[in-house]
């Protein structure tokens, strides 16, 4: 997996590019971006639904949704050039994991929301049982994103991790 | 160096506040996150207003962005309590690298822009012109304060006050 990802990242040239003297900080401040791209769009919607500002109409609100999307794709592509640039760093490390879980409970989440009260609670004046399951949603998906952040800040304190990961063996 | 400037620095890195953040298992990995946090927030909220102004999801009333005005104050609060704590662990690294001045400065004018001519203009209404170019600074200067915020990073002479004192 280490060997496949490093051949990869060297065969692209995204390693050299990584270890050229200002490929890791400018990655990272797209990476940066993207997250900030996320949390002001989708954060701000979860947030609505939980009961900020009620005067912005949540199907105005979601337009802006697209751009999160936009941040959360930068995000997958820079997080590759991170991840496959030096792969050991990251495979083994539980913030990194942990980072990953709560990626894919956060769409697991986005998917169930979608399917099921996402219709309802864009109607003007949507019902309170339809408010009340979105926040629900709304609320993990804030957790989902935070534990995302968490883990994602500390894969660099704890590199490497091997001293504090108790489930690594 | 002045002398004073190495006092001052010496001072704040033997705070007790530097000493917890620096030292303790968890004082520097909760600053960073807290600051991830607040960046998120602050920075991510002011990209959505400015994409509002270019043009974007133009069904949101300008007048209710003003709704917004207490988490992003309250995230620029976060950044603030969460970037002392960052600093005070290491303060010769960053006040001792132009890079974090031009951060401090771009953040002054960012949040000044959305007290006054931002709120006024969300207040008033103003023609699309207008709003397209408050979209575009608000979007160059929170782009431009992620970056260099990520560059410091890299972009330090010391770590440490020792590290000028030669001590």
């Amino acid at each position: 997996m280490e060997q496949t990802l490093l051949a990869f990242s060297q065969a692209t040239g995204i390693y050299g590019f990584m270890n050229s003297p200002w490929g890791w900080p400018v990655i990272e401040s797209l990476h940066f971006i993207g997250l900030s791209l996320l949390l002001g769009t989708v954060g701000l919607f979860d947030l609505r639904v939980l009961g900020l500002a009620p005067v912005l109409p949540l199907p105005a609100l979601h337009r802006l949704i697209p751009f999160g999307v936009g941040g959360f794709v930068l995000n997958v592509l820079t997080g590759i050039m991170f991840v496959t640039s030096v792969p050991d760093q990251y495979l083994y490390n539980p913030a990194f994991q942990s980072k990953l879980l709560s990626m894919a409970l956060a769409g697991l989440n986005m998917l169930l929301f979608y399917s099921s009260s996402f219709r309802a609670v864009m109607q003007p004046s949507p019902s309170a049982r339809a408010l009340r399951t979105a926040r629900v949603f709304a609320a993990i998906s804030l957790l989902c994103w935070a534990g995302v952040i968490t883990g994602g800040r500390l894969i660099t304190f704890f590199r490497p991790p091997f001293y504090w990961c108790f489930w690594c063996g | 160096m002045p002398a004073f400037f190495i006092t001052l620095l010496s001072w704040i890195e033997e705070s007790a506040l530097a000493v917890w953040v620096g030292e303790s298992t968890w004082g520097f990995p909760i600053s960073l996150v807290l600051h991830a946090f607040g960046m998120g927030l602050l920075a991510g909220g002011n990209l959505a207003m400015a994409l509002r102004l270019l043009g974007a999801a133009p069904a949101i009333p300008l007048i209710g962005l003003l709704r917004l005005y207490p988490v992003l104050w309250g995230s620029a609060g976060l950044s603030l309590v969460s970037g002392v704590m960052l600093l005070s662990a290491y303060p010769a690294k960053a006040l001792t690298n132009g890079v974090f001045y031009f951060k401090l400065s771009l953040i002054a004018i960012g949040l000044w822009l959305l007290a006054k001519p931002v709120r006024h203009l969300l207040q008033q209404g103003v023609d699309t012109a207008v709003q397209r170019r408050y979209g575009a600074a608000i979007l160059v200067i929170w782009l431009a304060t992620i970056t260099a915020g990520r560059f410091l990073a890299y972009t330090h002479n010391v770590m440490r006050v020792s590290d000028l004192t030669g001590g």
